[in-house]
């Protein structure tokens, strides 16, 4: 799978493209691990270049939430999620667990904000 | 004050470091800037940290305990001179850092490698030298069983041989991505040197060595400031390179002032990397094999459990018609059926969990074992749900969850209640067509949140209606072109069997996707319920 990484104002911004499912989350937990090892964390994921993401991949993204969480000043944004991602999330209950904004620049304004 | 740290091992070497950076970690790991070589001290024990114009030490979880002063070590403790860290079988002792600076490390200015190995650019001595040389080297790398410890083999080597003051491995891995695998440092300070892209790129692209004899004017370094500045100045690199491809590249750096690597010393590390490159093939190859074979126990151990887990026969009610049916996947999936007969009522409960893997097969074990429990003269589904989800949620620390439908069909007045957690309600389907379960509010997967509210819908079927549970391996089963099978062609296939029983509609739909996917093996486990229910018959 395909992950671009970028730095952009003080915040880590990983994009996955592709499916998000069982063969390829394992890329996608170990391309977060390094950035969720910081001591305070900023991660936005960018889900604009993925079309499906599995039960899987959600399991991923709540270990980095719950990562994010435990660590003091900890922040992680998602973002640019298309309507079939989003319903993914939506089934599950998870909409409520993550900070959700419909772009890149939005989701990186929310994280980076003191 | 500056400080220092006096290590003493069993065995009886002492080495000393000065108090520098902000961090040192204390570890069996090469990579910890205090590198203790003893089983029982972890892989990153302990850590010494700058922190407010002073030194603390504090544990890093290791297995076993750290002593400080004697006493376990419960919290970070600020450092001063005389002060005492033990760490498996050593002991750090901290000293005033102007007592005996002279010991320094990095004071000791090791000779060129080419004067002490003998090795002169020319002569038939030279080559025997040379040739005894890499002979050792083979030897010394034979011994190794896996990567991890070939690779400081490796790094040892390099070490004795061409006293780098930094040297690290990068390998590229299956995705391709070159990342550094090992890396082992002299002195303070335990932040490897990043490596310019460019220089990787390059000594990797062209598998071909390359020597940098001072970082400062060297262009494949301009941009790279943290290097020059961190006073890495020589730098040589060679490929890990066999007949199949370059595989990786081990560098070594060192501060002008320490050491000034030449011709010679590449050329060392030239003939070290390309023994290393067969060693390191035949090493990843076998530590692939090995993982591949204990994954594929795992699966076909967690598909074991898996199955044997699925109620044997269906329950029996004058007036109640069911069918369910799970088709694994081969690499092992979560899902669960299951049901409970208890008086007049029949709990029934459709799952998946998240993640294929022994663990997830366990986590769905105790999910069926928790709705057998709590189902039996529980007040209500939702009731049930959120006593499955608060054991669940209940020291979670692998972060797994299920989603889950969760229902009770009243057997008197043919009434259901159904949970949503994180799942879908299913359709109910009839002569008028299938339709979308309405009325069941969302409520959050299971597992995820201790203080998660679970609340249940009703849901009446009209005579001959059918209640159609799925997992979303039924929805997101592919075609070979890519394209998943999708709510609006289960809703078509449920639609074609409406009036079938629920087994032979549990059979066409999944016969429907396997037609769809064409024979391809599911990639995930596909689970589908049927219920249907004519009361006072």
């Amino acid at each position: 799978m395909q992950i671009a990484e970028v730095r952009q104002d003080g915040v880590d911004v990983i994009a996955p493209v592709g499916r998000i499912d069982t063969t390829t989350v394992g890329a996608l937990e170990a391309r977060l691990a390094p950035l969720l090892a910081a001591a305070s964390p900023r991660v936005v994921v960018d889900f604009s270049g993925v079309d499906y993401i599995s039960s899987a991949g959600l399991r991923v993204l709540l270990v980095a939430a719950r990562r994010v969480q435990s660590a003091t000043g900890g922040r992680l944004a998602l973002c640019g999620l298309g309507e079939s991602v989003r319903q993914v999330f939506q089934l599950a209950g998870f909409l409520p667990l993550f900070t959700i904004r419909a772009n890149r620049e939005a989701a990186v304004a929310q994280i980076a904000a003191p | 004050m500056t400080l220092r740290v006096q290590v003493q091992t069993a065995e009886g070497s002492r080495s000393d470091y000065a108090l520098a950076g902000t961090e040192m970690v204390i570890g069996r790991s090469a990579s910890a800037a205090i590198v203790i070589s003893d089983v029982r001290v972890s892989r990153q024990h302990a850590r010494l940290v700058a922190r407010d114009g002073r030194w603390w030490v504090e544990d890093l979880g290791a297995r076993n305990r750290t002593l400080f002063n004697g006493a376990p070590l419960q919290h970070p403790e600020p450092l001063h001179a005389g002060d005492r860290i033990e760490v498996g079988d050593a002991v750090l002792r901290l000293i005033d850092g102007a007592s005996d600076a002279q010991e320094s490390e990095v004071a000791t200015l090791p000779a060129p490698t080419a004067t002490t190995l003998g090795l002169a650019p020319h002569g038939h001595a030279a080559d025997a030298a040379r040739i005894w040389t890499i002979h050792e080297i083979h030897r010394a790398l034979a011994g190794p069983l896996s990567l991890a410890e070939l690779l400081d083999v490796i790094l040892a080597r390099c070490f004795d041989l061409l006293e780098p003051e930094e040297g690290l491995i990068m390998l590229r891995g299956a995705d391709g991505v070159v990342a550094t695998v090992a890396s082992r440092r002299r002195g303070p300070g335990s932040q490897a040197v990043a490596i310019p892209r460019r220089l990787v790129d390059e000594v990797m692209g062209k598998a071909q060595p390359a020597l940098v004899l001072d970082a400062a004017y060297d262009e494949r370094f301009a941009g790279s400031a943290s290097m020059v500045s961190s006073g890495i100045r020589s730098v040589v690199a060679a490929p890990i390179v066999d007949a199949e491809g370059t595989l990786g590249l081990i560098t070594l750096c060192s501060r002008l002032a320490v050491r000034r690597f030449a011709q010679a010393d590449l050329d060392l590390l030239v003939s070290l990397a390309s023994a290393a490159a067969l060693r390191v093939r035949n090493v990843a190859l076998a530590d692939e094999l090995a993982a591949k074979r204990v994954v594929e126990h795992e699966l076909a151990l967690a598909h074991d459990v898996q199955m044997s887990m699925l109620p044997r026969a269906m329950p029996v009610r004058p007036g109640l018609e069911i069918a369910a049916r799970l088709t694994p996947a081969r690499s092992v999936g979560g899902d669960l059926y299951d049901f409970v007969l208890d008086g007049d009522r029949l709990w029934f409960i459709v799952a998946d969990v998240a993640g294929k893997s022994i663990a997830a097969a366990l986590y769905m074990a105790i999910t069926r074992a928790l709705f057998r429990a709590t189902a039996r003269g529980a007040a209500g589904v939702a009731d049930v749900a959120a006593r499955m989800n608060e054991e669940l949620a209940r020291d979670n620390d692998r972060v797994m969850f299920v989603t889950a439908a969760l229902g009770c069909l009243d057997l008197v007045s043919g009434a259901i209640a159904l949970v949503d957690a994180g799942h879908t309600a299913g359709v109910v389907a009839d002569r008028d067509g299938v339709r979308d379960v309405q009325d069941v509010p969302k409520s959050m997967a299971l597992g995820v949140m201790a203080t998660a509210t679970y609340t249940e819908g009703r849901v009446r079927l009209q005579p001959d209606a059918t209640l159609v549970l799925y997992t979303d391996g039924v929805t997101d089963a592919r075609a070979t072109s890519g394209e998943m099978f999708g709510e609006a062609r289960l809703q078509a296939a449920i639609a074609a069997a409406a009036l079938d029983t629920p087994e032979a509609l549990v059979a066409a739909v999944v016969g429907a996707v396997e037609r769809f996917a064409s024979g391809a093996p599911p990639e995930d486990d596909l689970t589908m319920l049927a219920l249907r229910f004519r009361p006072g018959r």
